[in-house]
């Protein structure tokens, strides 16, 4: 039997994209995971995730990837209520990575505080068959969505120091992070508006650009 | 001949501090009758306008009008070496054109440092017509700028017939605070009209925790979206005054 795993990195980031992964694996295998120590990406170093993530590639019968960019999270962000349409779009991208990996029963981490919905959305987007089993916590209850979650956050980290190499320290990438917010002060004092690799629709986003709306002057 | 002396290191320290909130270099303009300065900050947002009286001073000897460029940093550096009861004393060194800095206390010690190329600018005062004044203790201005702080990088400063609100609007939080007749810190207010004007709290906060060291009755002066006028009254007919531009709303 096909068994995948799915989740995500890189959801609440003011930063960089959102990136969705899936894993593939033969039943009979699944057990390899738990030998490799894989667990919740968040609880690995990240030397560790970056050694499991080849690792775990090496022995998936197949992985997929997708990278959503801030301006496609904007778009549907800015659409509407913004957890429920950033928790369609998610159950959406979920549908086409398990579509991609063609499992017989797929596990994913619910994005929504309704589990339920959240395997009604990705099913409705899948033309075949799939049994979901669509869980809170599932990346730390489950090993296959664990190998799914060290895919996604090793190339969610991939992406952000991609960024932090062209523009300097930039954090995490999340509200919370001093960091992240200095960085996206120190932009939009400067150049005004924010670049392509901002969530423009981020609460901290628009508060910083507010602020910047009113300007220092001078004695003289 | 130039030289000044302090029995209490403090007061030299404080003030330093107070105009290194501002400047990394100073040019202080030295007379027969004491030390002033005026200066803005590199971005010019704000202005330090300093005078002290030569009474001010244990001992003042100048002989002539001059002009001296420090660094500010450096000298304070040294100042935040000596401690309350130690005398410091500055002086010219002529021949080398040094500064030479002498703590005497539990033990001497004798700095010296170069003396920097003059500013010849002369720093106008900027003129603004003041429509709204309040007077208040400086520890009640500067835990009401603390406060603010907490929520914002910058605040909204009213003054009305009877009080000073200050507003604040964070990601979070929000604050409002008033200081009003009444109140232990509010000493007085006087209105020609209302006036509100926006402040970046990063110059107020270091301005207001330094200038209270040296000073417990502050003077606020408001126009709105003018520059502000902070007064910190010192002793003995000494000025320290900072003005600080607004931000005012973009369109």
């Amino acid at each position: 039997m096909r068994i995948a795993g799915v989740d995500e990195a890189g959801r609440g980031s003011a930063i960089g994209p959102l990136v969705i992964a899936g894993v593939l694996f033969k039943k009979e295998n699944l057990s390899i995971l738990q030998t490799l120590g894989v667990r919740d990406s968040k609880l690995l170093s990240s030397s560790r995730r970056e050694q499991l993530f080849y690792e775990i590639k090496n022995i998936a019968l197949k992985s997929h990837v997708i990278i959503l960019s801030p301006l496609e999270i904007d778009k549907v962000v800015n659409a509407g209520r913004k957890l429920h349409k950033l928790n369609r779009l998610e159950a959406q991208i979920m549908a086409k990575v398990i579509e991609v990996l063609r499992p017989e029963v797929a596990y994913v981490d619910a994005a929504d505080v309704l589990a339920d919905r959240f395997k009604e959305h990705i099913a409705e987007n899948i033309p075949f068959k799939v049994k979901i089993i669509s869980e809170h916590k599932a990346d730390i209850k489950y090993p296959i969505v664990s190998a799914a979650s060290i895919i996604a956050k090793v190339e969610r980290d991939k992406a952000v120091s991609e960024l932090q190499e062209k523009y300097g320290n930039l954090g995490s990438g999340y509200p919370a992070d001093q960091k992240t917010i200095d960085f996206l002060k120190k932009w939009i004092n400067r150049y005004e508006t924010y670049p392509d690799f901002v969530r423009k629709s981020w609460k901290t986003a628009k508060r910083l650009k507010n602020e910047a709306d009113t300007k220092q002057t001078k004695l003289t | 001949m130039f030289r000044i002396r302090v029995t209490d290191a403090m007061l030299l320290r404080d003030m330093i501090t107070a105009i290194s909130t501002l400047l990394d270099e100073a040019t202080f303009d030295i007379s027969t009758g004491g030390i002033k300065l005026r200066a803005m900050d590199p971005s010019r947002v704000a202005m330090v306008d300093f005078e002290w009286p030569k009474k001010i001073f244990d001992e003042y000897v100048c002989s002539e009008t001059m002009k001296l460029c420090l660094n500010i940093s450096e000298l304070l550096k040294l100042l935040k070496r000596a401690r309350r009861e130690e005398s410091v004393e500055l002086s010219l060194e002529e021949k080398t054109n040094r500064l030479q800095i002498t703590i005497k206390g539990k033990y001497l010690r004798t700095f010296n440092m170069p003396t920097l190329e003059p500013i010849e600018e002369e720093v106008p005062i900027p003129k603004v017509t003041f429509n709204a004044k309040a007077e208040i203790t400086t520890e009640g201005l500067r835990q009401a700028i603390e406060d603010v702080s907490l929520v914002s990088d910058h605040v909204r400063i009213e003054i009305d017939d009877e009080k000073i609100t200050m507003r604040a609007t964070g990601d979070l939080m929000g604050a409002t605070i008033e200081l009003k007749k009444g109140d232990v810190a509010f000493l007085g207010v006087e209105t020609k009209e209302v006036s509100i004007a926006n402040f970046s709290l990063s110059y107020l906060v270091e301005i207001i925790k330094a200038a209270a060291a040296t000073s417990e009755i502050a003077t606020m002066e408001i126009s709105t979206d003018m520059p502000i006028r902070l007064d910190f009254k010192q002793q003995q007919e000494g000025k320290l005054s900072f003005y600080l531009a607004p931000r005012i709303d973009v369109e």
